[in-house]
């Protein structure tokens, strides 16, 4: 014989014992009394297994080794403290014809389909299968001792048979009470009962100190006893049912029948599970709580660890017995059979983070990398300060590989792309490109990027890296929506991006081996080989210095990257991160959109009307926009400046004590050797000094730096 | 499981029609990610007569690994919440443990594991 | 009797059947439909006021959200709006005599991120300037306010800091609806349970009613305190909302000893954890995606947030799912509820609730209770319909993940 440790004590148990059963055989109640289902249905054996409480013993087998402890009197378990991260094996597996139980009624639901030619899968509780629920699919999702199986299923066959019902009277929480089946199972394993006396709906009370020892009648006749079997008919187990209404399942056999409600009860404990008595039901039953579902709120009865599988039919009978109408059950809700957390977790990832060709260098280069929009990308390369110096007087590499980049081409791009940006598009020479942004059908800003012409009917557009992931789905469903023939290739994760930007990126370039003359000029872009990569370089600028942005194949980032910084050291060359990025455009006062723009935020409240031409016939937001052209508009996003240190991003704005709006972006300035933000402005009149981290700022146009933009075009 | 390696090869978007046309060159291996996509792996350049607006561009974003059928078995029971088209040859496209996946299903069950080289290292970690 | 049901006070039902005629019709006995009835009787002297609602009282989202009271919105208006509500959640005990189990456990807002430290630091500074009391706190002050967590996050989501908000807090859902539902039965107003509302009076353009099984009701207001059919109920009404229903689901676990404090939340994972008076874990997320109207509860939600909150919470893992349930919820536009006049006389409404709608159930009340009586209410003036086509949405950059 093996053992198991019971509450601190080594108990013997026999092959095939539940935990249950090896507590009944070394004369033990597993948990601190109450009637004893062995079928998983109540919470009266719940313990706790190797550290894990709730666990009904009933359902769990015995092992070597195993460690059970008893929920402390009176209180609740313990949650455990900090532990190590757990996994649970999943799998993904498909099945025909599920039935759930093989019971009597199961086992026929089986049979009959199995003899239509059906391949059936049988899920019993019995067995180690607790079906945890029905969901849409459908699928069924099963626990087992080894691991969480998702099933996806065509039909389900639910024969979960009935629940036997326990008793409700003073006396019924002692150990030594039974359900006719479990103790069946205690005697059919061997397990001596003693003295076993088995009562109806005539028992009014049992009488023991902590084991039952007398059973009292109704009619006043008392009978010692060891051992009580509670006859008391039984309840359809149809939680599954209940659970999934709209799941197309069907019910067989006890647990599809109605089952006579029991006998009102008078007196004990109803729901073990939260102590709740017949005392209690009636209690807020006097205090106006006249609806099953409000009696269960008020009084708790039934939100326990058995979620009413013991207390459900005597809560019904009562509701029934003081209303004269019979209430439907509760709504079943998972888990029918509860699983853990790191069980319900299994083969679920929260979200994949995306690494840059380039990932590997920045690494090798020590960067901070911090998560953007589902990418690592370089936060800054341990000086922020030195990077944006490198950008406003020499050269620097910036990794952009995460900008959207999609190629669009068809006989009806043109006029695709004229009505889904507020910008012309028609007049954009090949070999030019125009900045734009897109707005959504309300006229609110929703992402911004640059379209490149590349030939009469193909296009280059980009958007901003947030963008990306949308971009797709938004040109696709508009283009179909118009019913216009355009060919759509998002490529953002086939090319990498490097932007070489500073007063010496063309210097660079020329060593890299560009002739100049092969070199775009601002708002250009051009296929050109660089230090032996093709590139298709585009002239535009973020930083405000002289940009050339090498859109190229990804499998020559490492390469390319690695070609520039060596050509580049004579120059002073160094990366720089987002950090740096965030300030040298703040200079520039350009916006990023998400950052910089809220939810609504329409092109004349970013000051940006210049990028949307109302004279075009149609685009979208246009409606929008002409219809609240007129409207008085208070919000507005304003450039600052004001002395150092810089205030925290999202300070708020204040005028004469009031707030009026916050920072979105604020950067103490290396050049200027002050501050320099964007903010909202919400209230009209619109100040021109206003406070903000108890300092005063000052409204500045922007851009701050570079009024003429004759750097970007050097 | 093995690892993914960048493939080289080119993406066409053209009118499915043109697709179904399109004489691949010889030795490439045609991958219809939809009815208007395809990913070609194999070097020589192709060519589209029949969409004059067709996009062919060089297409060097996924990475891809090959398995064998018992791989694919495994990695379908463990890591796939949905179902493997039950017909084989055969694309299936969707998440991979959690990492939007594509399987070029073989007629003898094995295939060829696409992913982004961008989310690559994801699922190498998902798969081990 | 135990505690819980000792404490419960008595609901002085109404006898007989509806009037013929009230001077308010409010549709919906969640919490925020009688807290209205409650604030006019009890504030305004307007006790001639009759609730009804398709099923008993706090059937819908007001019995099925997740408890949280908390203020630590993004813009002023909303976090001068919610901070009222939440102080009369803290007065609400001795103004009802009812206990609804107030429990003041604070909120840990955490960041995974630069981007997402900065919005956590930008909600601080907010709050900060308009009542709240938000402070930005860094990972060792979020450890010992919750010994629990792994601050690595599994080595994928180490927390940068977090906002913690000092006031978020709990109370029993049900009992707020009860104590509003008492007091209001005691101040003479009708409160019919079962009564479902089948369609709109009209008079011209005018609502001056309600359709139901047990007869016509007339109205000199009627106001649709709906939640999930608020778009059905306002068609009645001829009016279109910027409405769509998404579902939200959460779950609870087994009970367990009382030993985790306060509410914590993930902005970049969008999931909450707290621990419930009875001790279970509680554990949501944002709505699901896709509008329904179904309170289905999905498996993929339940694995979704279990992985989230093991992530963080390790030891939740071997804790075991009791129950889940599913609320739905009416998300406006700009994620920011729709309280006061339609634009048709003699209907009003009060929708828009989100996952936001139970921590607004005492300011969104006593709000609409005074713009009934009064004619004007200055912390819900922001949320009114017009808003829309005014250009003037209340969109809350911090509203994106969890409410």
């Amino acid at each position: 014989m093996s053992r198991v440790v019971y509450d601190g004590t080594p108990i013997e148990y026999e092959e095939g014992d539940s935990l249950a059963l090896a507590a009944l055989r070394a004369g033990q109640h597993p948990a601190r009394g109450g009637t004893l289902c062995m079928a998983g249905d109540c919470g009266n054996c719940v313990a706790i297994v190797d550290g894990t409480p709730w666990v009904r013993t009933c359902q769990t087998d015995a092992r070597p080794g195993i460690v059970v402890r008893r929920h402390p009197n009176g209180s609740h378990p313990s949650p455990g403290g900090p532990e190590q991260h757990t996994s649970v094996t999943v799998r993904h597996r498909t099945a025909d014809h599920v039935v759930v139980g093989h019971g009597e009624s199961g086992a026929a639901a089986a049979a009959a389909l199995r003899a239509e030619g059906h391949d059936v899968t049988v899920f019993d509780a019995a067995d180690g299968d607790e079906v945890v629920g029905v969901f849409d699919g459908p699928s069924v999702i099963v626990r087992r001792a080894d691991g969480i199986d998702h099933f996806h299923v065509h039909h389900i066959t639910l024969a979960t048979g009935a629940a036997e019902v326990q008793p409700v009277c003073p006396g019924n929480l002692l150990a030594g009470i039974y359900t006719p089946k479990a103790a069946a199972v205690a005697i059919a394993a061997g397990i001596d009962l003693g003295t076993v006396v088995t009562v109806g709906h005539d028992v009014k009370a049992f009488h023991g100190e902590g084991r039952v020892s007398e059973v009292e009648f109704r009619d006043g006749t008392r009978v010692a006893c060891d051992s009580v079997i509670a006859d008391l008919g039984s309840a359809p187990r149809d939680v599954l049912a209940r659970m999934a209404p709209l799941v197309p399942v069907e019910v067989v056999g006890p647990a599809a029948q109605a089952h006579p409600l029991p006998p009102v009860a008078e007196e004990g404990v109803l729901c073990p599970c939260g102590k709740i008595t017949v005392e209690d039901l009636q209690g807020v039953w006097d205090k106006g709580f006249r609806d099953l579902e409000l009696v269960k709120r008020a009084s708790l009865c039934g939100v326990g660890t058995c979620q009413g599988g013991v207390c459900m039919p005597h809560l019904r009978s009562f509701v029934a017995d003081r209303s004269g109408v019979e209430p439907k059950p509760f709504t079943g809700r998972p888990a029918a059979r509860q699983v853990t957390l790191a069980e319900a977790a299994a083969g679920y990832h929260i979200d994949t983070f995306r690494r840059t060709p380039l990932h590997a260098e920045h690494e090798a280069l020590g960067a901070n990398l911090d998560k953007f929009g589902g990418w690592f990308r370089p936060w800054n390369y341990g000086d922020p300060i030195a990077e944006y110096w490198a950008v406003r007087e020499g050269v620097s590499l910036g990794d952009v590989s995460t900008l959207g980049k999609m190629l669009v081409s068809g006989p009806d791009v043109v006029e695709a792309l004229e009505r889904l940006y507020p910008n012309h598009v028609h007049d954009i020479k090949v070999g030019r490109s125009r900045y734009v942004i897109n707005l959504n059908e309300r006229g609110h800003v929703l992402d911004d990027g640059m379209i490149c012409r590349e030939g009469d009917t193909r296009f280059l557009l980009t958007f901003t890296s947030g963008g990306a992931s949308t971009a797709e789905m938004w040109v696709r469903d508009w283009v179909e929506t118009w019913g216009l023939k355009v060919h759509v290739l998002d490529r953002t994760v086939s090319h990498g991006a490097i932007n070489v930007t500073g007063p010496l990126a063309g210097e660079l370039l020329r060593r890299a081996g560009v002739a100049d003359d092969d070199r775009p000029k601002f708002l250009q872009h051009r296929h050109v080989t660089v230090a032996g990569v093709p590139c298709h370089i585009m002239r535009l600028s973020f930083t405000g210095e002289a940009s050339y942005e090498l859109h190229h194949q990804i499998d020559r980032s490492v390469e390319l990257w690695q070609a520039l910084m060596e050509l580049g050291r004579p120059l002073g060359i160094k990366p720089h991160g987002l950090q740096a990025l965030f300030g040298l455009r703040l200079e520039k006062g350009h916006v990023i959109v998400g950052q910089d723009t809220e939810l609504d935020s329409s092109p004349r409240r970013i000051n940006m009307d210049w990028a949307v031409k109302m004279e075009k016939a149609d685009f979208l937001g246009r409606e929008a926009l002409a219809r609240t052209a007129n409207l008085p508009d208070e919000r507005r996003l304003f450039g600052f400046t004001m002395d150092g240190p810089a205030p925290l991003e999202g300070s708020v704005i204040r005028v004469d004590g009031d707030v009026v709006g916050h920072v979105t972006s604020s950067w103490d300035s290396p050049m200027y050797g002050h501050a320099v933000l964007l903010g909202w402005q919400k209230r009209l009149p619109h100040a021109d000094v206003v406070e903000i981290d108890g300092r005063e700022a000052r409204v500045s146009p922007v851009p701050f730096y570079d009024k003429e933009g004759a750097r970007a075009r050097m | 499981m093995p690892a993914c390696e960048p493939l080289v090869g080119w993406r066409i978007i053209a009118d499915p029609t043109a697709l179904d046309q399109a004489p691949w060159p010889a030795g490439s291996h045609v991958v219809r990610i939809s009815p208007d996509d395809v990913f070609l792996i194999g070097a020589a350049e192709p060519t589209v007569p029949a969409d004059p607006h067709a996009i062919v561009t060089p297409e060097h974003g996924f990475a891809g690994a090959s398995l064998t059928a018992d791989e694919v078995d495994h990695t379908a029971l463990h890591h796939i919440e949905w179902q493997l088209p039950a017909v084989r040859p055969a694309l299936a496209q969707g998440q991979i443990a959690g990492v939007p996946a594509k399987l070029v299903l073989h007629a003898d069950g094995s295939a060829l594991l696409l992913v982004a080289c961008a989310a690559r290292h994801e699922l190498e970690d998902r798969l081990a | 009797m135990n505690e819980f049901v000792e404490t419960l006070l008595d609901l002085p039902w109404q006898t007989g059947e509806p009037k013929s005629s009230y001077d308010v019709v409010i549709i919906g006995a969640g919490g925020h439909g009688l807290a209205t009835a409650y604030y006019l009787a009890t504030r305004h002297g307007i006790t001639n006021v009759c609730v009804l609602d398709s099923n008993f009282i706090g059937a819908g989202n007001s019995g099925r959200n997740t408890t949280i009271i908390r203020s630590n919105y993004g813009i002023p208006e909303s976090v001068r709006f919610y901070q009222r509500s939440l102080e009369m959640y803290q007065t609400l005990e001795d103004e009802t005599g009812c206990w609804i189990m107030h429990n003041q456990k604070g909120q840990i807002w955490m960041a995974h991120s630069v981007s997402t430290a900065r919005t956590e630091q930008t909600r601080a500074l907010m709050n900060q300037a308009c009542g709240a009391k938000t402070d930005y706190i860094g990972p060792d002050e979020i450890k010992q306010l919750c010994p629990q967590i792994d601050l690595t996050g599994g080595g994928r989501y180490p927390v940068y800091g977090a906002s913690y908000h000092h006031e978020g807090a709990t109370a029993r859902h049900d009992r707020v609806v009860w104590a509003y539902a008492q007091g209001a039965l005691r101040a003479g107003v009708h409160v019919f349970q079962h009564t479902p509302v089948t369609g709109l009076l009209k008079d011209g353009d005018r609502v001056v009613g309600v359709q139901t099984p047990r007869g016509n009701i007339a109205a000199g207001t009627v106001i649709s305190a709906v939640g999930g059919d608020v778009t059905t109920v306002a068609n009645w009404a001829g009016v279109r909302l910027p409405i769509r229903t998404h579902a939200l689901q959460a779950f609870v676990t087994n009970a367990y000893a009382q030993e985790f404090a306060p509410i914590v939340s993930s902005n970049d994972l969008v999931f909450y954890v707290s621990q419930t008076p009875r001790g279970q874990m509680l554990i949501g997320a944002e709505y699901d995606r896709f509008a329904s109207y179904r309170q289905a509860t999905s498996f993929s939600y339940l694995q979704a947030c279990s992985k989230k909150s093991i992530t963080m919470f390790p030891f939740l893992a071997k804790l075991r799912i009791l129950r889940s349930w599913t609320g739905i919820c009416d998300v406006s536009t700009d994620f920011s509820p729709i309280i006061g006049h339609t634009g048709v006389d003699g209907f009003m409404i009060t929708t828009g609730w989100g996952t936001w709608g139970f921590k607004a159930i005492p300011a969104g009340g006593s709000q609409l209770a005074e713009l009934v009586a009064t004619g004007s209410a200055t912390l819900i003036e922001p949320f009114g319909l017009q808003r829309f086509a005014h250009e003037a949405a209340m969109a809350d950059p911090s509203s994106a993940g969890t409410r």
